[in-house]
């Protein structure tokens, strides 16, 4: 597949890390490149953001040109437009609305445009972001290798040490689980930081592998969309099972787990084998996904000697009785 | 005619943690053989287990789950399969700091090569603070290849939540 490139109208810049982490993330499945010294007419594809000014403005522009008149500047340039605002405040702008949830939403456009699936000029697709931009931009900072603060309520923060590949936290990565929901703020971490919570010499914090803080994004960034990575497969299956002790799990991941290691599955499969929600399943792939732990190919079936089933399993009875619950 | 008595072994080499990781689950003050070690003492390590460990839990339906830790000296090989026999699963623990855990891996996953291959073996693997480059990824590796597809975590065996992850693990190992 050929590279490329394309070209933001009006996007701020947390929003075009954002889709340039995604885009990283996916690597060669979709080769698309953006240059912020770019010249535009040298883009084939074209984003505006409607929620600015200057993406309104080229979006009113393009559409008003008659399809015979438009300049031929204009011949072979995908568009899309994208908005955080209802459908609504911006239906004048956008002619046959194709309403997309979240950045994958505007991956997956680009990707029909292609595959040459799709209108290939003036597409409207309407694309809401927002509240999830900045853990978004986290797995691009990750992969920038720059260090990161996340602050959480109750006093609780997790240093991403990129550099090092390991975070260091105040709180135990089984507890994440709880405290991810309610993130209040991703800033640099500087080396002033470090020292200022003293990581190394501070009883209260620990080190995690960098795996710990991918996991969580992936596991809450998509609320149970499929990640770009994990849209690109119908089938999944786990290389080996994830070091649960510094990853922030559900007993329910567990089960899962004990299926994708053994067997190429579909979500639907999965869905009826365990009788979890499609969410909760996509959420735990998306994971997997972040960490590096899906085949690329599935196909192998592990030949063990298991039972198909058992009734009653005596371990539940005991982890019960150890206070845990499934 | 009683069920047949709900068994976990604990195993693994000198050093593994074996004895600590039962403690964390027995609701009984554990039965355990430490003798002095007479070879091979550290300053972390000065008693070793010379017969077997024993602990239980009692669920609500008042049978007894009988938990056991193997002697992990070679030369007690009959005991721990004897002691294996009609065991709901094997809890191994592995010292990631020994001088060749991997040859570990392979003497245990055939001493309990029943379980192994019916998926009631869980690893835990002690001792990999500080380890870089994902410590886990040779235990995985041998294993896969041999078409093993177990649990494995690296633990604290003085940490309970890490030795009941490794009995989740177990539990969901054993469903299909």
């Amino acid at each position: 597949m050929s590279t490329h490139n394309y070209y933001l109208h009006g996007w701020n810049e947390n929003d075009a890390n954002v889709l340039a982490s995604f885009l990283y993330l996916i690597g060669d499945k979709l080769p698309l490149l953006g240059d912020r010294t770019l010249n535009p007419l040298d883009a084939s594809i074209w984003l505006a953001d409607l929620d600015s000014e200057e993406g309104r403005e080229f979006w009113q522009e393009a559409l008003d040109q008659p399809a015979a008149g438009r300049r031929a500047s204009d011949a072979g340039h995908f568009k899309i437009a994208l908005s955080r605002q209802p459908i609504a405040t911006n239906h004048l702008l956008i002619r046959n609305p194709l309403r997309i949830n979240g950045e994958t939403g505007v991956l997956t456009v680009l990707r029909k445009m292609l595959d040459g699936i799709a209108e290939p000029n003036l597409a409207s697709a309407f694309v809401t972001t927002g509240e999830r931009r900045s853990l978004g931009s986290l797995f691009m900072q990750i992969a920038h290798k720059e260090n990161v603060e996340l602050i959480f309520p109750e006093q609780v923060w997790v240093l991403v040490d990129s550099k090092n590949e390991q975070c260091w936290a105040n709180r135990h990565p089984r507890q994440w689980i709880r405290f991810f929901p309610q993130l209040m703020a991703i800033q640099p971490a500087t080396e002033a930081v470090f020292q200022s919570l003293a990581v190394s010499s501070n009883p209260d914090c620990q080190a995690y592998p960098i795996d710990s803080i991918k996991w969580c994004l992936g596991l809450f960034l998509w609320k149970g969309e499929p990640s770009p990575q994990a849209a690109q497969q119908q089938t999944y299956q786990l290389k080996n099972w994830p070091n649960f002790t510094s990853l922030p799990h559900h007993p329910k991941h567990l089960s899962l787990t004990n299926h994708l290691v053994r067997h190429p599955r579909k979500i639907e499969e999965l869905m009826e084998d365990t009788e979890l929600s499609r969410e909760f399943i996509q959420n735990f792939i998306n994971a997997c996904m972040a960490i590096d732990l899906l085949h690329a190919t599935p196909s192998r079936a592990l030949n063990d000697k298991r039972d198909k089933r058992i009734g009653y399993n005596p371990l539940r009875a005991l982890l019960s009785r150890l206070g845990v619950t499934a | 005619m009683n069920p047949a008595p709900i068994k976990l072994v604990f195993t693994g080499p000198v050093g593994s943690g074996k004895t600590t990781a039962l403690h964390q689950l027995s609701e009984i003050t554990p039965v355990v053989t430490e003798q002095a070690m007479t070879v091979g003492a550290t300053v972390n390590k000065t008693t070793t287990t010379v017969a077997l460990d024993y602990g239980e839990v009692t669920l609500e339906n008042g049978e007894k789950v009988l938990l056991f830790g193997t002697p992990g000296q070679r030369y007690y090989d009959y005991m721990c399969k004897i002691v294996a026999q009609g065991a709901t699963g094997i809890m191994l623990l592995l010292n990631n700091d020994n001088a060749d855990p991997q040859n570990d891996l392979a003497y245990f996953t055939e001493l309990f090569a029943d379980h192994a291959k019916r998926g009631a073996m869980v690893l835990g693997i002690t001792h990999t603070e500080g380890a870089r480059n994902n410590p886990l990824q040779r235990y995985h590796a041998w294993l896969s290849d041999r078409g093993y597809m177990l649990p494995v975590f690296a633990v604290d065996a003085r940490n309970r939540d890490d030795v009941i992850l490794m009995v989740e693990a177990l539990a969901a190992s054993l469903e299909y």
